[in-house]
């Protein structure tokens, strides 16, 4: 762990220097903003769009929102967009220093690939928790304005939590790629199959329910309370996975060469 | 008369039996290296001789196939974490272009463990030294030039006392190249630091370089201090001038076909050598001395019977592309010129 706060230190310089905290937090927030809002006023959108019979079937066929819709909507857009913009973000951590040879010099000095992994690791993973974290508070507070009614904060944490797991665990394996890959397109190719993988994966019989993918398809029962069996080892699952994912990275970097 | 170094100075940088062998090809063959301790050293070859390769394992960033590297007697291991005493700036440095140079110096001093109280004017000095002090800007709008100096500054900045420099000046415009070369020089008179210097301008390895060594197809041809080279590789000619083309035209009448030959090069100069020597047979010190002198004894004795006067005698000194061009055309082996004295 030769050099690691020095490097964490360096890498933070670098996440607010090229505005990828501002970026993620940007992102989250405005689906923090967006989720709720969208939740709140899709009757009323529709009905200001449709004709008026067609307006009226419209809202027959859904329920009235409820805050936890809120949550649904941020949480899908999250999937669709959020884990999406994590992996552009990230994808190139460490085939970009391998590419440009600024590891060369790093490594010169002494810096060991444990070191140089974990603080790319470290730093992004914070990075992007304090995003996420600043987007769940204003979706709750967001969520109680419009709905007087946003559940109770606590459970809302463990719904953004599980979520933070999964992203973790996305991190984990876009630098495993980002280590294995031998271009910045590769690198990116392969964090996007990996992550479709974990999402798609979640939807296998028998096995599926034990797959991290469940940490973000399930936030908003989270949210509302609902634990469900397969939470904890879905949870262990990924810690495992994300550990292993390092633990590769840092093995291949011991393999190369520069 | 040119002194001959001995190279039994300690090694600042030493290896043995190294060998980088990919798939299809050897990229260095089973070479040895002894670099002493305090000289600039011109790591010379042509284009994929396999100088970046060598220079890669020697600062632990290549695993070697086979062999051992000492770097001021401390072995070097390959990924094995190491603060071993020595700089590198590689051929194409690249930087954190969000940082400017005063950062990036800040942060190479705190990877190499400069206490925190030093760093300041350890990077004020070094940006001083560089000739950056006055960049303000950060990494991304340097020069080529600006970021080869920066490569230097980081290279140094554990005081260390070996700098492996891999074509610092091949890129560089004739300003940028001068300067670099000044920095180099600089560094070995007042530092004492061992340069290793790869680089195919042999001008600028004659310029500022004392040691020399020569690699061609992953072997290396020849590892020597460039004055012995310089004997080992001279021709036993000299160039004589004079002062009126009649007195040349009247050596030549006398001269011309006895003791030594003359090769007209303008209508008062001439190149002369002695006949019974054959001009470019490898010879010792020793031979080259008794030839040396039997020559200037022959023109001296000429002159001095015909009563002639010259503007000047120069006695041949090969430049180091003769060296190069002649060390590279023969075969490997036993024929590495290593001086062991």
């Amino acid at each position: 762990m030769r050099n690691f706060t020095v490097l964490l230190e360096k890498e933070l310089r670098e996440n607010l220097r090229t505005k990828k905290l501002l970026v993620l937090a940007c992102v989250f927030v405005s689906f923090a903003i967006l989720s709720p809002m969208m939740a709140r006023f899709m009757g009323e959108f529709f009905e200001f769009l449709l004709p008026a019979g067609e307006a009226e079937a419209f809202m027959a066929i859904f329920p009235d929102p409820e805050w936890h819709d809120a949550y649904t909507q941020f949480y899908s857009n999250m999937a669709q967009v959020g884990a999406i913009v994590t992996v552009i973000l990230f994808m190139g951590l460490i085939h970009r220093e391998k590419s440009s040879g600024t590891i060369d010099l790093l490594f010169c000095k002494g810096v060991t690939p444990v070191s140089f992994v974990l603080s790319k690791f470290t730093v992004a993973v914070s990075v992007t928790l304090l995003a996420l974290l600043a987007a769940i508070f204003v979706n709750f507070g967001y969520t109680l304005y419009l709905f007087e009614e946003a559940g109770q904060i606590g459970y809302v944490l463990l719904g953004a939590a599980a979520y933070g797991i999964f992203l973790i665990l996305v991190i984990a394996w876009v630098i495993l790629a980002s280590t294995i890959a031998k271009s910045t397109a590769t690198a990116a190719v392969l964090g996007f199959v990996g992550y479709m993988l974990m999402l798609l994966l979640s939807s296998l019989p028998t096995v599926g329910r034990f797959l991290p993918g469940g940490l973000a398809g399930n936030n908003t029962a989270l949210s509302m309370g609902y634990i469900y069996d397969d939470f904890a080892m879905q949870v262990g699952v990924a810690v495992v996975l994300a550990v292993l994912c390092l633990w590769l990275a840092v093995w291949r970097l011991k393999q190369q060469e520069w | 008369m040119s002194t001959i170094e001995s190279n039994n100075r300690p090694a600042a940088v030493e290896a043995r039996g190294l060998s980088k062998i990919y798939k299809t090809s050897r990229a260095v063959d089973d070479i040895s290296i002894h670099i002493p301790a305090g000289v600039c050293c011109g790591f010379l070859g042509k284009n994929g001789a396999g100088k970046t390769t060598t220079l890669k394992m020697l600062v632990g960033l290549k695993r070697p196939t086979a062999g051992e590297i000492t770097i001021m007697g401390e072995p070097l291991i390959y990924g094995a974490p190491t603060q071993l005493p020595f700089g590198y700036l590689p051929d194409v440095p690249n930087y954190y272009s969000y940082m400017n140079g005063a950062e990036f110096l800040t942060l190479c001093a705190k990877l190499c463990g400069i206490p925190a109280n030093m760093r300041k004017a350890k990077v004020t000095q070094l940006l001083e030294t560089v000739g950056l002090s006055r960049a303000r800007s950060t990494i991304a709008g340097y020069s080529r030039g600006m970021k080869q100096r920066l490569g230097i500054a980081q290279a140094l900045i554990n005081d260390p006392a070996v700098v492996f420099m891999d074509e610092p000046i091949s890129a560089l415009d004739p300003i940028g190249r001068r300067d670099v070369t000044e920095i180099i020089r600089t560094l070995k008179q007042t530092a004492n630091t061992t340069v290793i210097l790869s680089t195919h301008i042999l001008a600028d390895v004659e310029d500022v370089c004392d040691y020399v060594l020569i690699i061609e197809h992953g072997k290396i041809m020849a590892q020597d201090y460039l004055v012995n080279l310089k004997r080992k590789h001279r021709r036993n000619e000299a160039v004589i001038r004079f002062h009126e083309a009649s007195m040349a035209e009247k050596f030549t009448s006398i001269a011309n076909g006895g003791t030594f030959t003359l090769e007209a090069t303008s209508p008062v100069q001439f190149t002369t050598r002695l006949c019974q020597s054959a001009p470019d047979a490898p010879q010792t010190d020793e031979q080259c001395d008794i030839a040396s002198a039997a020559l200037s004894r022959a023109v001296n004795a000429a002159l001095h019977t015909n009563d002639l006067s010259i503007e000047s005698y120069t006695a041949h000194s090969p430049s180091l592309e003769e060296i190069f061009l002649a060390v590279i055309k023969k075969p490997a082996q036993n024929e590495t010129e290593v001086r062991h004295a």
